[in-house]
């Protein structure tokens, strides 16, 4: 009886730790409000070293959604709809190479 | 390069988004714009399209020591454009001399995304694998994109006639292997890319090029003074004449150039250092010339003939064997081969005084075997 109790509690201890710890990816996280560009939102730490001269970074908790984003730039048939040719900018007066 | 459609260079790969480490951050930390609203316009509200214009404030965030190198970076500051012209004359005080600067000359800019995430902007722009970042900038579409005609053709074999570099043919070495990191695309540097110190010499690889080594050419004298591709270019490579500047009846910035010509021409050496002590070396005509800013105000490049306007160069085609190092009087008493007065147009003849050859000056022919 002693040991299941134990169990349990190891259980729940384990499952509440990987509430708290893990969670998905920022640009995965659901919508928040509005938020301005921060470039600074990225805190320095560590966890990540992509490159040799890379210092590591920590992702913060309130890092605003990017499913919108992710949505549209992911899907061919909706950019395709959407994307509009920039107006002709260059001059007929331009010549030769360069 | 193939052009890419308006939505291919914002199509962004799944793959990044589940394999990139630069993608966990999201797409607002680094872009901006506006993420509760799927509406085009209202997201991109805000929106800031090339984060890698300001390497402090984002790429800087974690690769601290490639932002700070930045700061003083060729590529984005364009410390060689802006040495020539000062050279010449070119007040950056002058606001008729900066507007015709800003409105010709920037564009050919290049910050860390126009080499690690997308094409360069001055061609167009686009992601170049879905928004991937590449460690390795792409030597075709980034790179050669920019340095084109004058560089990547050069190396890839693509005028018609001149062989291809035997680094790419034989090795298929990347412009990485030469021009390494700690060259003038991340570091920073005064002048232009010739003055830079960590920019690549051929000996630092043929470290066993020496006299003696077997090689007949290779003794004291030649060594001493003729630059490598003097005898190693494989022929021919592109020079351009005549770019003129202005704004049209629309409003519309726009430049002319004359046809560029195929050339190979030897003469003096006009920037003589340490690094370049060589009296022979390789020039190719650029294309500026007195007038290029003329539209925007009268004698904007006063000094212009402070510098020659055929200019020290590298051609990328070398190859061991050349058309004007297979016997000695491949070269020797081959006039055509040097940049003489009737190669330069009247009007830049005092400005390319220094690297015109004069014809008792060209090396007469020599017994075969004999130096």
């Amino acid at each position: 009886m002693k040991r299941h109790l134990l169990l349990a509690l190891a259980l729940t201890t384990v499952l509440l730790l990987a509430v708290l710890f893990i969670r998905p990816p920022a640009w995965a996280t659901p919508g928040q409000s509005a938020k301005r560009f921060q470039p600074h939102a990225i805190a320095p730490s560590a966890a990540h070293a992509p490159a040799s001269s890379a210092r590591p970074i920590t992702l913060q908790a309130d890092a605003p959604s990017s499913e919108n984003c992710i949505a549209c730039h992911t899907d061919k048939k909706k950019l395709k709809k959407l994307a509009k040719e920039p107006e002709e900018v260059k001059s007929e007066a331009a010549s030769g190479e360069g | 390069m193939p052009p890419l459609e308006v939505w291919q260079k914002v199509l962004v790969k799944k793959k990044f988004l589940e394999e990139d480490v630069h993608a966990e951050v999201g797409c607002i930390a680094c872009h901006g714009g506006q993420p509760d609203t799927d509406d085009k316009d209202a997201a991109h509200e805000g929106m800031v399209k090339k984060v890698g214009a300001n390497p402090a404030e984002t790429c800087g965030d974690c690769h601290v020591d490639y932002a700070e190198a930045a700061q003083t970076n060729i590529h984005r500051l364009q410390t060689g454009y802006i040495d020539q012209l000062h050279k010449r004359g070119g007040d950056f005080t002058d606001p008729q001399f900066v507007t015709a600067y800003t409105n010709h000359c920037t564009s050919c800019h290049a910050d860390c995304s126009d080499c690690h995430v997308s094409r360069p902007t001055a061609l167009g722009g686009g992601l170049l694998s879905g928004h991937k970042f590449k460690k390795t900038a792409s030597i075709w579409l980034t790179c050669g994109g920019c340095h084109s005609a004058r560089i990547a053709d050069d190396y890839k074999g693509n005028h018609e006639g001149v062989p291809g570099d035997i680094h790419w043919e034989k090795e298929g070495m990347l412009c990485s292997e030469c021009h390494t990191d700690d060259a003038a695309y991340h570091n920073g540097s005064h002048g232009t890319r010739y003055d830079d110190d960590t920019a690549p010499t051929c000996t630092q690889c043929h470290e066993d090029v020496q006299p003696g080594d077997g090689v007949e050419q290779h003794d004291q004298k030649h060594l001493d003074n003729l630059a490598c591709q003097t005898c190693h270019a494989a022929g021919e490579y592109k020079s351009c004449y005549g770019c003129h500047t202005g704004i049209d009846d629309k409003g519309l910035k726009f430049f002319t150039t004359e046809p560029s010509q195929m050339t190979f021409k030897i003469g003096h050496n006009p920037i003589k250092s340490e690094k370049h002590p060589w009296e022979w070396v390789l020039l190719r005509h650029a294309p500026t010339n007195k007038d290029l800013f003329a539209y925007y105000g009268e004698n904007l490049l006063p000094d212009f003939d402070n510098l020659p306007t055929w200019k020290f160069t590298t051609p990328h085609n070398v190859r061991r064997i050349t058309p004007q190092n297979e016997t000695c009087n491949s070269c020797h008493g081959q006039s055509d081969l040097f940049l003489t007065e009737e190669d330069v147009l009247s009007d830049e003849r005092e400005a390319n005084g220094l690297v015109i050859v004069s014809p008792e000056d060209i090396p007469g022919p020599v017994e075969e075997g004999g130096q």
